[in-house]
């Protein structure tokens, strides 16, 4: 089997071709590294080849507590700044009547550029938190080009601050983000008041104690408890950041603290188009929010003026994950979201008005969720043909749920849906590689351009098992143009930004978001298929940052990767 | 405390209004059973001669003309020369429970019980009466004196298979699913003939969400009772909440042809029709609009199949014939969030804002209150 060779390339600095509003800007092509690829599906399972051999584990035990069946992050990112995306995975934790035989240890996988990856999470001081961890989020908090690791959990948090050696301080209790007693689980980095940090929203669950947790059982057997058990919840938290390393608590001063429920998953995006930051959090058997940024440090839930608080019958599902993508090609961002077998994951089409349309029935994702129970989701334009495609990792939560049902098992496949450039989804199954007709207890999914070959590849975490990095085999059989972005007076990460790349008649639209998927991070370039090779000689670009400065950068070279520095 | 399927479908179950309905269906075809019952036992009772050995002569002669009148069919007239005979022999538990079985086949459980009651008083160890006694109970809602009861019979007759299967009925309605699974297991094996065991052992089934094994109890009752419209209904949903699709249509298809007139075969199928549905098969889409249409011609106070037709409508971006439906299913059901909140949209999308707020506000009153449910499993989503 060929292997791919994808060394950090070097940098080429070009001044600004055509720049909006006479500013200034730079940025850098990096030649992507077309290999060979030997087919064997879309997406090959490379993890034992990576050489990633770390195992989840999650605590299960005879109690049944259900954090035991939610957590698991992952995250894709390049901690040491060589060009290379490494990935980070969080572990679950012991429980009263759970324990494992070896230490509890989060993973690091620093990428050697050869296909292989190396465990350093101990030298790099994240391996080891001290209570139950459930996601990770990543974000230059600081803006030292460096970015930082807030790991969510219970009953605290922490914040891996990154020393830029290869190492990282654990600096919670001193940026005021411990959040003691909590039970915290998705959350996401994004500067929702534009002053150049980026601040942090985090969702917590509900009331938990292993020592008065409640029971359920099936037939004898124990089993996880509906989320209602561990109560209505408990409310979104906001910290401004100070620009100081330290973080001032701004959940009521901007309202989130009224929204109580069983938070999940969060996505930040511009939902409005005004330039500002918004939220769409998905929430367990609680109405999901549509938290509309006020632009004065406030917001305000539409989700029933759009729609998205309940299904059409008036029940809150479990949510789960959540992405944000424009799915029909109209440039507003949709929304995905994850649930409950028999619930069917929902597809939320934003018309530039409430209601927002469902169209989880009208885009088939209904039907072909209707058996599963969705963790991870995030789109991801797999064969770079331009259009938003739909990768869903799957487990059900109770392993006796196979006795109820013929069409429900425990574990269950990864999902991959080609979106046919109209909202509408076919099931990839067959030709997505030997991962997709493999069952997996899944949660956590994040996505990632890890070889540099301008095809996005995946990771998901499985609970008690090892994690499944999948390499994206066809995307780079298209051509493509990829971006990462440096914020200045922007946050340094340029969550927030909104990019647009015309081809022929079409526009195409993508976001530089915070959160998404569940419990998961994710690389934060941004690839743009376009379409058959060699496509397009050239191509343009234009971005609003964060900050709402404009930049239009003309005759773009594809198969690369261009690094843009916001304009100061 | 750990959750024994209690209110299991407040949170996740698999459409907990579709299944209490079958669970009505079931009960509702076992009142009608336990009316006729009551009418198969007294023509078992000793007849007019042996009335007529009796000590009181004219307690005697009504108690004979009420059996006269039971043979002819006239239970009021029954009912009041019993009353008369019980009057002038209060002592005689037997007249007692006779006025109680009269009761019993007009549907009258809580009079039926107070005399039941009585003629266990002056006769405790009559198991009869305490059967009897207990059935009324459990049809007056009375569910603890009912298992109670059931329970001190069993301690006799360990092996009682009717006792067994009321007690699986009356365990159902009190929402003890294992307990009332085990009950009509029991009963299932003591007596292997009744559909009605295998009917209530499946529906317990479905309430523990063990769809393949509730399909499995099912499929026994249709073949011991194929005319029995309930039975069928589970089966069909069952084998669908099982994840056999193409088997419950079947299955629907064959209740539609046996049982025209029943609106629920109609409704159900209907309704799964359209969650089944792929986006692009209009042909189902249109067979559910249907079959929710005979459902209303042939019942037409089902809110669920107005829900679904109005649903449809604002689906299908017809606002205006979405309330029309919704107006109508919230005059049959105003209890319930899902029409409130249909409505609500629909008044959104009709520029109506006052009225979509205030049925906004209905909706999240309600819903608050279904909320308030105890710990159960994970096991499915909810398929309203």
């Amino acid at each position: 089997m060929a292997r791919k060779i994808f060394k950090r390339p070097p940098i080429l600095w070009f001044w600004p071709v055509t720049v909006a509003g006479m500013l200034m800007a730079a940025f850098s092509v990096v030649p992507g590294t077309p290999v060979p690829q030997v087919a064997s599906g879309i997406f090959t399972d490379v993890t034992v080849a990576g050489g990633i051999t770390w195992k989840h584990f999650n605590g299960e035990s005879p109690d049944a507590h259900l954090i035991e069946a939610k957590n698991g992050g992952a995250a894709f990112f390049d901690f040491d700044q060589d060009g290379l995306l490494d990935i980070f995975l969080v572990n679950g934790g012991e429980t009263p009547r759970g324990k494992s035989s070896t230490p509890v240890r989060n993973a690091l996988y620093r990428n050697l550029g050869n296909g292989k990856f190396e465990e350093i999470a101990a030298k790099a001081g994240v391996d080891h938190i001290s209570f139950y961890g459930i996601g990770v989020a990543v974000g230059d908090y600081d803006n030292d080009d460096y970015p930082d690791l807030l790991v969510t959990g219970y009953p605290e948090r922490a914040l891996f601050h990154n020393n830029h050696d290869g190492t990282f301080s654990e600096v919670a209790g001193k940026a005021g983000l411990k959040g003691s007693g909590r039970w915290s689980t998705g959350a996401a980095w994004f500067d929702y008041d534009r002053d150049g940090w980026l601040d942090l929203v985090i969702c917590h669950y509900g009331q938990m104690s292993f020592a008065s947790a409640p029971r359920c059982e099936f037939g004898g057997t124990p089993s996880y408890c509906a989320p209602s058990s561990y109560g209505k919840g408990a409310p979104l938290a906001l910290y401004r950041n100070n620009g100081n390393g330290t973080f001032a608590d701004a959940s009521t001063t901007s309202g989130l603290d009224k929204n109580i429920g069983r938070g999940l998953g969060v996505v930040a995006v511009d939902v409005d188009d005004d330039g500002w930051t918004d939220l769409f959090v998905a929430r367990d058997g609680s109405p999901n929010l549509l938290l509309t940024n006020q632009r004065n440090g406030a917001f305000r839930d539409f989700a029933m003026q759009a729609e998205v608080a309940y299904d059409p019958n008036g029940a809150a599902k479990a949510g789960m994950g959540i992405d944000a993508a424009d799915v029909n090609g109209d440039g507003r961002p949709d929304f995905v979201m994850t649930a409950f077998n028999n619930e069917q994951h929902s597809l939320f089409i934003n018309p530039g008005r409430f209601p927002f349309e469902d169209w989880t029935i009208a885009s088939s994702l209904g039907f072909l969720t209707m058996s599963y129970v969705g963790w991870g989701t995030h789109f991801l334009d797999y064969d770079n043909d331009g259009i938003m495609d739909l990768l869903i990792v799957s487990g059900h939560v109770n392993k006796i749920v196979e006795l109820t049902s013929s069409n429900v098992t425990y574990k269950e496949l990864p999902l991959l849906l080609r979106n046919d450039g109209k909202g509408s989804f076919r099931n990839m199954q067959e030709t997505a590689g030997p991962a997709f007709q493999t069952r997996y207890d899944a949660r956590g999914l994040a996505v990632g351009d890890y070889d540099n070959d301008g095809d996005v590849d995946a990771t998901l975490v499985r609970l008690q098992d090892t994690p499944v990095l999948l390499r994206n085999n066809v995307g780079g059989n298209s051509s493509w143009v990829g971006f990462q972005l440096v914020g200045t007076k922007s946050n340094r990460d340029a969550i927030g930004a909104k990019l647009t790349v015309r081809l022929g008649e079409r526009k195409l639209v993508r976001w530089i978001t915070g959160g998404a998927s569940i419990f998961s991070s994710h690389d934060n370039r941004v690839v743009f298929g376009l379409g058959s090779s060699p496509g397009p000689p050239a191509t343009s670009v234009e971005i609003r940052w964060p900050n709402g400065v404009a930049q239009t950068i003309d005759g773009l070279a594809p198969k690369r990767y261009h690094k843009v520095v916001e304009p100061q | 405390m750990i959750s024994e399927f209690r209110n299991i479908g407040q949170s996740r179950s698999v459409g907990h209004f579709h299944l209490h309905k079958l669970h009505l269906l079931v009960r509702e075809s076992c009142f009608i059973r336990f009316a006729s019952a009551a009418l198969g036992f007294w023509l078992t009772l000793p007849g007019s001669a042996e009335l007529l050995n009796a000590q009181n002569s004219l307690a005697r002669q009504h108690a004979s003309k009420a059996d006269q009148l039971v043979r002819t069919g006239d239970l009021k007239g029954a009912e009041a020369e019993m009353r008369q005979a019980a009057e002038l022999s209060p002592k005689n538990p037997e007249y007692l429970m006779r006025v109680g079985l009269i009761l019993t086949m007009q549907e009258r459980p809580k009079v039926a019980a107070i005399f039941f009651e009585r003629a266990l008083k002056l006769d405790p160890n009559n198991l009869t009466v305490r059967r009897h006694l207990a059935g009324s109970q459990w049809q007056s809602g009375n569910l603890a004196a009912s298992q109670e009861n059931l329970e001190l019979i069993l301690k006799a007759t360990p092996r009682d298979s009717e006792v067994l299967l009321l007690l699986g009925m009356v365990l159902m309605d009190a929402e003890r699913f294992p307990a009332a699974h085990a009950a009509a297991q029991k009963a299932a094996k003591a007596m292997p003939s009744s559909d009605q065991a295998y009917a209530v052992r499946g529906m317990a089934e479905m309430r523990m969400l063990r769809y393949t094994e509730a399909a499995k109890s099912y499929g026994q009752a249709v073949e011991l009772n194929p005319k029995a419209p309930d039975v069928n209904l589970g089966l069909a949903m069952s084998l669908w909440a099982a994840g056999n699709i193409s088997e419950s249509f079947a299955i629907f298809e064959q209740g539609l042809k046996r049982f025209p007139e029943d609106a629920y075969h109609c409704l159900e199928y209907g309704r799964l029709l359209l969650k089944s549905a792929k986006p692009d098969d209009s042909t189902a889409e249109t067979r559910a609009i249907a079959l929710l249409q005979t459902a209303l011609t042939l019942n037409r106070s089902l809110p669920e199949a107005h829900y679904l037709l109005g649903d449809l409508a604002l689906r299908r971006g017809s606002p205006e014939k979405a309330l029309q439906h919704l107006e109508q299913a919230v005059k049959l059901d105003p209890g319930s969030s899902k029409i409130h909140f249909a409505l609500s949209r629909t008044h959104r999308r009709l520029g109506r804002m006052e009225d979509a707020a205030r049925e906004e506000g209905v909706f999240q009153t309600l819903k608050a209150r279904e909320e308030a449910a105890p710990a159960a499993p994970l096991l499915v989503g909810g398929l309203e």
